[in-house]
């Protein structure tokens, strides 16, 4: 049952609307943004867009590009940000740069002064880099003082962007933990204020690489300031199958305490962003004919030692989900039991998510002419996607109120179009509930929504979903509505299934037999139209072949009709025939909620 | 006056500009082959020398550090100053200056951040400025009109929805239906039921020009529902509860927005200043 916040007084008093509005409405933001303060962004062409740019363009505000100079904007602006800029070296390319007081008596600040001087500002930006990949971080170039100027600037940019009600900044950093290559990042964010902020520096994979003492420094952080902590991992595509293992960083199982943990700080993970896709591979969902969605598999090694096999299981979130309810039934508790978002992970401060306005992820590779450059380790600019969004379902645009649905999960993906989904899981949902015109309120009222759990299921019944999909109110219609179900057998193996739940214009459901929805791309210009597919899908879908005792989780994939790639438009403006690109001409773009678990054996 | 155009940061960059250019570009006068092989060690050259060191363009700041320094220290600046004015100027006569883009780029980078740092030292705001800046950009701070008010819906296609609109319209009102009671009424609408302080280009996103324009011609008024409102969906009985025209809000309303853009058109304008009267200060010959 719903329960509206305590916040909403504040905002009642502004109109007498607010109070009547649906429980929650939808908000949209990016929680893992770089500026110039991320050594990697200032190297590849971000030198000037630092925070203070990042949050004036997602406030909708003109700024000027940092690489290319020309004056972008946003179209719609975003309601929230975390700038996440790399905790290791944080701010250190500007202080070589200015040959800062700070690095005197630093034997390797006046090291990377020279290479500064003679190489330039990629090779101190790799110098540094490497010392992290080898494990061998400079201690002189990481002392507090160092540090705290640069953490400080984040930090007021922060409060001076927050507006409860209007706009929420977010104060937050990224702990990128690359073990031999291996991308263990996390974007870790706080729901309190500067002052509480100044207290703590940035946890650092300089600090460990390991997240076990990541969530270890949370604790106690938490402890001694008051702040809670959310992290997100991202990128497991390039994880090398560690993101989600089967054991800890010692090698060890996993668990019931690690799983605890785990649950503690990170409820939520960045399954879509610049680089690339981690909800499915088709390897692992041979019966998925779209599972192959901007698949990315460029493992920056930085030079650390190619690796032989690897397991994939651990870099995808759909198998992840999988893998938890397995550790869940040998040890009680599921370590994998996550909500999903994107994010962009652009370094270039704009968080940008459209395939018509997307600005690369670095500075180099805005524009078309430099999309062939290589940009992180074997892959160029051309592989680059450009995703993704949190849509985070709130009472209220403030730090309380948004923090609070990251922790309940109730926040979904999308790959960069703003279509609302919404998802709910009971056992008395009906065919009349789609005639009502307060579809959410029925949804808290009879079930729980995207995050939650259902536990014992009534005699004889199986859990009922009433999901509604709505088209980007600028953006292209919809083709389906597909729920992914995940379980385990009595043997403790684990399976998925994908079911077309809602189709547009009509058709009829045959599986991956269903006639695919077409494509309006005309491939001159790069333009759609909304001929095809729907603006709405709702329905209340059952389980058909639902079993009582056996875990599941559900979640939803909403597919767009087919658009333009970023490419394929590149191509266009750059004259090029389409097929020198090696990448889709049209993609469908697409939303994943978080799931509702199903657990038997919990309840009464 | 003297000592007040010597605190101007301005006149500093300039004279750090000049020096740095008369240094790298004004090679091989006549004037100068006599001095090539004697190199000047007197009180300026050793103050410029900390100067650039430190990266700070400040005379006193400079003065304080060479008083300050003891013999040892002093000697080791005379040393290091010597060695770089030896090395530099045999690096020029072997011509290594010239056609060096790694030279001409990291030259042209130090004296853009010397131009930033002049820039972000002029960080107070001073009310007279601040009130020029904001008159002149005005219409920066514009506030778009807006519309708060909630809707009932009547789909298109089905039964009669004009008629339907019409009966509907008449029970809101006879019942004195409130935004907050008209739930149970009306279709589903893809978006939201209530729109609060919205402005036109985001409710036409949502509803269509045609909406947006029909909206446009409505009173506001909290008692009476109106309509209905033609969009691309469907017919609309409207709740106005209130429009907010456009307008141009006083400083004091968005100060805080004001000064940090001020401070940042500034910084740019003084950075811009001090790079333009560098340029000017060369003739410009096109010989296409």
């Amino acid at each position: 049952m719903f329960k509206p916040a305590l916040g909403f007084a504040a905002l009642a008093a502004l109109s007498p609307l607010v109070a009547t509005a649906a429980p929650t409405q939808v908000f949209w933001g990016d929680t893992h943004l770089h500026t110039s303060l991320s050594g990697d962004a200032f190297a590849m062409g971000n030198e000037t867009a630092d925070p203070d740019t990042a949050y004036r363009f997602a406030k909708g505000q003109p700024v000027v590009h940092p690489y290319n100079r020309v004056r972008v904007q946003l179209d719609r602006p975003l309601d929230f940000l975390v700038v996440a800029d790399h905790a290791a070296y944080m701010g250190l390319m500007q202080q070589v740069r200015d040959e800062s007081d700070l690095l005197e008596g630093s034997e390797n600040g006046q090291r990377l002064i020279d290479l500064w001087k003679n190489k330039g500002s990629k090779a101190v930006y790799y110098d540094a880099a490497g010392s992290i990949v080898r494990d061998k971080p400079y201690q002189d170039l990481l002392k507090d003082s160092m540090r705290e100027p640069v953490w400080n600037r984040i930090v007021e940019a922060a409060e001076d962007n927050n507006e409860p009600g209007k706009f929420t900044a977010f104060i937050g950093w990224e702990w990128t933990s690359f073990p031999n290559g291996a991308n263990l990042h996390r974007v870790v964010f706080t729901d309190t204020g500067g002052e509480v902020a100044k207290q703590f520096l940035p946890y650092s994979t300089t600090d460990s690489s390991k997240p076990e003492d990541l969530w270890n420094w949370l604790d106690q952080t938490s402890g001694s300031t008051g702040a809670d902590f959310v992290a997100i991992p991202h990128n497991s595509n390039i994880s090398k199958g560690m993101m989600f293992n089967d054991v800890d960083s010692n090698g060890h199982p996993i668990t019931a305490s690690y799983a605890r943990t785990r649950m503690r700080w990170e409820p939520i993970v960045e399954v879509t962003q610049v680089k690339g896709d981690s909800e499915a591979h088709p390897d692992l969902s041979p019966n998925d004919p779209f599972a192959d969605f901007e698949t990315f598999e460029h493992v920056m090694s930085f030079g650390a030692k190619e690796e032989k096999e690897f397991d994939q299981v651990g870099n995808y979130a759909r198998s992840a989900l999988k893998r938890g309810l397995q550790i869940e039934d040998r040890t009680g508790v599921n370590p994998y039991k996550f909500g999903m978002i994107g994010s962009t992970d652009s370094h270039t401060g704009l968080a940008s998510a459209d395939e018509p306005n997307f600005w690369g992820k670095f500075g180099v590779d805005s524009i078309p002419e430099n999309k062939d450059r290589e940009t992180t380790p074997g892959a160029s600019g051309w592989a680059m996607s450009a995703a993704g969004l949190v849509g985070a379902w709130a009472e209220e645009n403030s730090r309380e109120s948004l923090f609070a649905a990251f922790k309940r999960k109730e926040v979904y993906a999308t790959t960069g179009p703003r279509m609302q989904v919404r998802m709910f899981g009971g056992f008395d949902f009906n065919e009349s509930d789609l005639q009502k015109n307060n579809l959410a309120e029925v949804g808290y009222d009879k079930g729980v929504p995207m995050g939650g759990d259902l536990l014992d299921a009534p005699e004889g019944e199986a859990p009922r979903f009433l999901i509604q999909a709505v088209k980007d109110p600028v953006g292209a219609n919809l083709d389906r509505v597909q729920v992914v179900k995940g379980w385990l057998d009595e043997e403790g193996n684990s399976h998925e299934q994908v079911f077309n739940v809602a189709l547009s214009d009509g058709r009829e459901d045959r599986g991956n037999d269903t006639k695919p929805v077409g494509s309006t791309v005309d491939l001159k210009t790069g333009r759609y139209t909304n001929t095809i597919g729907a603006e709405e899908l709702v329905t209340v879908w059952t389980d058909p072949e639902f079993d009582a005792d056996q875990r599941a989780f559900y979640y939803v994939r909403v597919l767009q009709i087919p658009t333009a790639r970023h490419t394929t438009l590149d191509a266009l403006a750059l004259g090029k025939p389409r097929n020198t690109i090696a990448y889709r001409t049209v993609i469908q773009e697409r939303a994943y909620s978080s799931p509702i678990w199903y657990t038997p054996g919990k309840g009464n | 006056m003297l000592g007040k155009l010597l605190k101007d940061p301005l006149v500093h960059f300039t004279l750090a500009g000049m020096a740095l250019f008369a240094g790298y570009y004004a090679v091989g006068g006549q004037e100068d082959q006599l001095d090539e092989t004697t190199i000047v060690v007197d009180r300026s050259a050793l103050l410029t020398f900390i100067q650039y060191r430190s990266k700070a363009f400040d005379a006193e700041q400079a003065n304080e550090k060479l008083a300050s320094m003891n013999e040892q220290k002093r000697k080791e600046l005379i040393r290091d100053y010597v060695r770089e004015e030896a090395l530099f100027r045999e690096a020029k006569l072997l011509g290594m200056m010239e056609n060096d883009y790694i030279v001409r780029r990291r030259s042209v980078q130090k004296l853009e951040f010397i131009a930033q740092g002049v820039a972000e030292r002029l960080g107070e705001v001073n009310d007279q400025e601040l009130t020029a800046y904001f008159e002149k950009f005005r219409d920066d701070y514009y506030v778009s009109p807006s519309y708060s008010f909630t809707h009932v819906f009547i789909k298109d296609g089905v039964d009669n929805p004009e008629l339907r609109a019409k009966a509907l319209l008449e029970k809101l009102n006879a019942e004195r239906v409130g935004n907050a009671d008209a739930t149970p009424f009306g279709d589903r609408f893809l978006y939201h039921r209530n729109y609060v302080e919205r402005t036109p280009d985001f409710i036409a996103s949502h509803f269509g020009n045609r909406f947006k324009d029909g909206l446009s011609q409505l009173e506001a008024s909290v008692e009476r529902w109106q309509g209905p409102i033609v969009s691309k969906y469907g017919l609309h009985l409207i709740k106005l509860n209130a429009y907010r025209p456009g307008r141009a809000p006083e400083l004091a309303e968005v100060r805080h927005q004001v000064e940090s853009d001020f401070l940042r058109w500034q910084k740019i304008q003084q950075q811009e200043v001090a790079i333009q009267g560098i340029v000017e200060r060369y003739d410009v010959e096109t010989r296409l």
